[in-house]
Order: structure tokens, then C-alpha cells, then sequence
């Protein structure tokens, strides 16, 4: 197992202070999410970035739906990723489906975790009689049609940052082929199961403090799930950031970086 | 040239990074059924926002750029597919879009085709799965009905204590051999009954006759070697089949059963045989011949057993 977690998950470790700072990526993306926010912790924290299986640089002949068909495989890889690290006094970091994730560890192992931080987090995207997650099903279908046809200009741009090496394009087509030839199928699967599942239920089994971030119009997570969250989960805290969109840490990394440190630091 | 901007047949828009929009061109807003948003996802349907928000900054913070992403947006007569190109310039994306309905019907037919075939696919390899799967059951019963009719064949021909062939089998291959003896195929046989067998189950019981039948059945083997079959009728009597060969040699075969039983070592009780030979005769059926070979046998322990009668 010991080397194949840090293979399969391409777990990345930076800076060595005595508390773990890890970072759980979000749907549709990978740990590159975090370049502008992780730098501003590594001189406190040791911080520990990773790819879940089928996302970025993870092995993907790993990938199985089976373990995949629900959050449970994803919550899975984190704590295998804990474990293989030996990790404990974790401070988490989720964004959007990574922070229901990072939830579902944190109530099977209570003890690895100190702190949640979710950011734009959403227990459950369909509407459901009195509860608006957001979305129709007829929503999701339309959104999976369009990742697919999106599918190979999604591929190209991820396509040079993971090779980190753009002084030869032919690595990037390559990688990029790969990428065209194995990933629909998986990120697909991971779009189906971000936003079909819930785990609304689990939210009160929390004992861990939590900070849920709210940015401005984010069409994924909109506010009324985020109050939802934080009026489910006892004792967090809920902040609504002046940052626009789903994806706070890319949109404004400074006033995320200041939530974040501000919540650790209480 | 600005002028020609506002009025050309292509969707113009600049937002900031917290998306609010700058500036628009005659053509995105004709395209609009809200006329003046004020922030670019406010445009776009739910699927769209939800792809938009996941995937269109991350691609142009980390690129600078994104190249033909195809969006709907939502339209003054319903939501209108475009295809858009996006730069960004001191802090601000310029986005440039072309209408695609047409082309997005042409997409969306394709798609359609390529889910149908994939589900196709799907299917296909599930059934061609399944018959594999059955192909094995088959495969497995089919081996199992082998061995199970090996075993019944063992069953049908093999008599159980002795491990000779049987009355049935014998049968079988004397109807054969009676057809070939016609067309003047030498045919002999022998009929060999235990002396004073009962005398054997009433001093010993009837598992030690058992032993002495088994003890015997395997020195008649011996002693026939390959020159005939050797086949347990029924109770103490035992035919030996010796197709091909001729009556002489059968009554020189069951003198030497005589000779070498009664001289025998015999792990339990010793015991003799009588024998009946006789061979085939033009116009025979199974029955004179066993009738005939009887009579023989009856002769020998008529004349005191342990003997040899040719009838």
C-alpha cells in the first residue's frame, strides 16, 4: 500500500510546520486549484495536497466504478491519504463536493480531524420539496450533455499545466490524448455523482468546528444551501466572502487565504 | 471601426474577475432576453452557470485563454447555444461569441447518435457476456453428462463385486459376434462354475464366498490374459467369450484353469472350477449356445467335477 497512496493519489507535500493543512479538490478540477492559496500556509502548516483517483495526476487504472459509484470511494482515498501519511490534528480544506467529502471522514474518524474548512458546500444539489438545492434533473442532464461536448477543449487546457512543461507541446498532446481517450467516462461519473447524491442526513453527525465560505453568486452552491449547512452543522460559522463564483481560491485567493487563516487561528 | 463593432455579426462582451459585465455589443444584446445584465452569469441558463462557474476560470487563470466553449444562453425566444472564445486583458475577459443553433442541432443529433450507440455498445457487450457465461455453463454441464454416462456405462457393463464384465454386456457382445461367426468367424466360449460354492457360504457366511468370488475373478483374468473376455453371469458361474479362436484352444484353456486353480495359492478358501466349453455351430443363437455350454458344464460336475466337458 505505502508508496502506491502516494502514486495513485499524487499526493504533493510542502512546508513542515507541526499541524496538516489538507486540501480536497472539487469536482471537475484537481490539486492546481490550490496554487494560489496553499503557498500562504507552508510556512506554518505542513501542507498536503492530493488528486483524487480519476482527477489530475492520480493513477488512473485505478479507477473503478465500483468504488467510485458513491462519495464513499472519494471519502475513501482522503482517508487513505491520512493514513498513509499518518496524519492526525488535520485541519481540512474542502471545496464544493470535496468539503461533503472531507464531512464524511471526518464523522467515520473524528479523531484525525480538528477542524473543516467547506467552501461553497451543497449536502444535496436537486430540489426537493421544501428543500432548493438548486437544480432539476432535467438540469443535470443538460449539464452532463455539455461537459461532453466541451469535453476535448476541457482536456487541452488542463492538458499543459499538468505536464508543467510547455516548452515541449508534444508532451501536452500526448498527455492530452490520454486524457481525451480515458476520461469521459470517469468525469462523467464523478459530475453524477457530485450532484446526485445527499447526505443532507449526515450534516448533524459533525462534532468537528466547522467554517463554511459563501461566496458571491455562486451558481453551484447558492446561498439558501449554504445556510441550510450551517444551520445543520452544530456550532459552525458560516461566512458569506465578497468573492464572486464557485471558485473563491481562484476568483479572489487573497480574501480566501484570510478566511482560511482567520478560522485556524481562532 | 467601433462602429462597425457594435453592428457586426458576432457577440461582443468584457466582464471583470467578479464577472460583472463592462461593456456589450448591439449583437450580444440583441441576442438577450434580459437586455442589461449586470453580471455574465445572470445570462446563461443553469447547466451553462454550473459548467461556466466550474471550468471557465480555472482554464483561463491558469491559460490566459479559453477556446470554443460551448454555452446556452438564455435567449429572448429560449436559450440559444454559442460557441465562445475568451481572452484575458489586464484583468478583464473579453469574450467573443457566434450563435450556433443550426450547428447545435447538428451537435446535439451527433451526440444523441454517439450516447445511442454507446448504450448500444453497453448492451451488446452485456449480452455477448451473457452468452459467454452460458457458453461455460454449458461447457460445464456438457462435461458433467460425459462423466456422468462414463459412469452409468461403467455401471451398465461392470459387475459390482468382481469388477468383471457383466451378464448384460456379454449379451450385447455375443449378438455381435454371432453376426461376424455366420460369415464363418471362429467363436468359442467357456462356462465355469465353483465347486461346492454354497458349501463355501455355509461354513464361511457370505462375505468370505464374496472374497473367494473376487480372488477368483481376478486369477480367471490371469489365466485368460488377453484370449478372451471373462464375465460373471450371476452367483458362482462365469462365462469366458474367446472370439476367433477355435475349440481346441478353448478346452486347452480350460484345462489349464483346472490344473492351475486347483494347484493355486488361495489367500481365503481354495476351491475348484467345473468348465463347459463349446463353439459356435451354423445356425446358433445365444440361447442354444448358452444352453449347449451349460449341458457341457453339467457334464463335468456330473462326472465329478474339477473337469473339463466339450459338448
Amino acid at each position: 500500500m505505502a508508496q502506491q497512496v502516494i502514486h495513485r493519489n499524487n499526493i504533493k507535500i510542502y512546508g513542515n510546520g507541526e499541524k496538516t493543512l489538507l486540501f480536497g479538490h472539487g469536482f471537475g478540477c484537481d490539486q492546481e486549484v490550490w496554487s494560489g492559496v496553499a503557498p500562504a500556509f507552508t510556512e506554518q502548516y505542513r501542507v498536503v495536497l492530493f488528486d483524487y483517483v480519476g482527477s489530475g495526476q492520480s493513477d488512473k487504472s485505478q479507477y473503478s466504478i465500483e468504488r467510485y459509484n458513491s462519495l464513499h470511494g472519494y471519502k475513501q482515498d482522503l482517508l487513505d491519504v491520512c493514513d498513509e501519511l499518518q496524519l492526525k490534528n488535520i485541519l481540512f480544506v474542502g471545496h464544493s463536493v470535496s468539503s461533503m467529502i472531507g464531512m464524511l471522514a471526518s464523522i467515520e474518524r473524528p479523531e484525525l480531524f480538528e477542524k473543516l474548512v467547506m467552501i461553497g458546500p451543497s449536502p444535496y444539489y436537486l430540489n426537493d420539496e421544501d428543500y432548493q438545492g438548486g437544480f432539476d434533473q432535467s438540469d443535470i442532464a443538460e449539464l452532463l450533455d455539455m461537459m461532453e461536448i466541451n469535453y476535448k477543449e476541457w482536456a487541452k487546457y488542463l492538458a499543459p499545466v499538468v505536464m508543467q512543461n510547455e516548452e515541449r507541446p508534444g508532451l501536452a498532446q500526448e498527455f492530452e490524448q490520454i486524457l481525451c481517450a480515458n476520461d469521459p467516462v470517469i468525469a462523467r461519473k464523478f459530475a453524477e455523482v457530485t450532484f446526485l447524491s445527499d447526505v443532507r442526513s449526515e450534516l448533524s453527525k459533525v462534532h468537528v468546528p466547522t467554517l463554511i465560505l459563501q461566496p458571491q453568486f455562486d451558481a453551484i452552491a447558492p446561498p439558501n444551501v449554504s445556510q441550510y449547512v450551517h444551520e445543520h452543522i452544530d456550532g459552525s460559522q458560516l461566512v458569506v466572502m465578497e468573492a464572486m463564483g464557485h471558485n473563491p481560491h481562484l476568483s479572489d485567493p487573497e480574501e480566501t487565504v484570510y478566511c482560511i487563516k482567520d478560522f485556524l487561528e481562532q | 471601426m467601433e462602429k462597425q463593432l457594435q453592428f457586426a455579426p458576432l457577440a461582443y462582451l468584457v466582464f471583470d474577475r467578479g464577472l460583472k459585465v463592462l461593456e456589450m455589443n448591439e449583437a450580444m444584446r440583441n441576442m438577450l432576453s434580459n437586455k442589461s445584465p449586470k453580471h455574465f452569469h445572470e445570462m446563461l441558463t443553469i447547466a451553462s452557470m454550473v459548467y461556466f462557474q466550474t471550468y471557465f476560470l480555472p482554464a483561463i487563470t491558469l491559460h490566459g485563454k479559453v477556446n470554443e466553449m460551448f454555452l446556452t444562453i438564455k435567449g429572448a425566444a429560449g436559450s440559444v447555444p454559442v460557441l465562445m472564445n475568451a481572452v484575458e486583458r489586464e484583468g478583464r475577459f473579453e469574450c467573443a461569441m457566434i450563435e450556433m443553433t443550426i450547428r447545435g442541432e447538428y451537435e446535439r443529433e451527433l451526440l444523441q447518435a454517439k450516447q445511442n450507440a454507446e448504450q448500444i455498445n453497453r448492451e451488446t457487450a452485456a449480452a455477448y457476456e451473457e452468452l459467454q457465461h452460458l457458453l461455460g455453463e454449458v461447457k460445464c454441464k456438457k462435461a458433467e453428462l460425459e462423466r456422468l454416462n462414463a459412469d452409468l456405462h461403467q455401471l451398465a457393463n461392470v459387475d459390482s463385486l468382481t469388477g468383471l464384465k457383466n451378464r448384460r454386456y456379454l449379451e450385447q457382445e455375443l449378438a455381435g459376434l454371432l453376426v461376424k461367426s455366420e460369415f464363418g468367424f471362429p467363436l468359442s466360449l467357456l462356462a465355469v462354475d465353483i465347486d461346492f460354492f454354497k458349501r463355501v457360504n455355509d461354513t464361511y457366511g457370505h462375505q468370505m464366498g464374496d472374497a473367494v468370488l473376487q480372488e477368483l475373478a481376478g486369477k480367471l483374468l490371469n489365466e485368460t490374459e488377453d484370449e478372451g473376455t471373462v464375465a460373471r453371469m450371476g452367483g458362482e458361474e462365469f462365462i469366458i467369450l474367446m472370439p476367433g479362436y477355435s475349440i481346441e484352444w478353448a478346452e486347452q484353456l480350460g484345462e489349464k484353469l483346472c490344473r492351475n486353480l486347483e494347484m493355486a495359492d488361495w489367500q481365503h478358501v481354495p476351491v475348484t472350477v467345473s468348465i463347459g466349453v463349446t463353439n459356435y455351430q451354423p445356425g446358433d443363437t445365444a440361447t442354444k449356445l448358452f444352453a449347449r455350454v451349460d449341458k457341457a458344464l453339467y457334464a463335468s460336475k456330473n462326472a465329478g467335477r474339477n473337469c473339463v466337458t466339450v459338448g
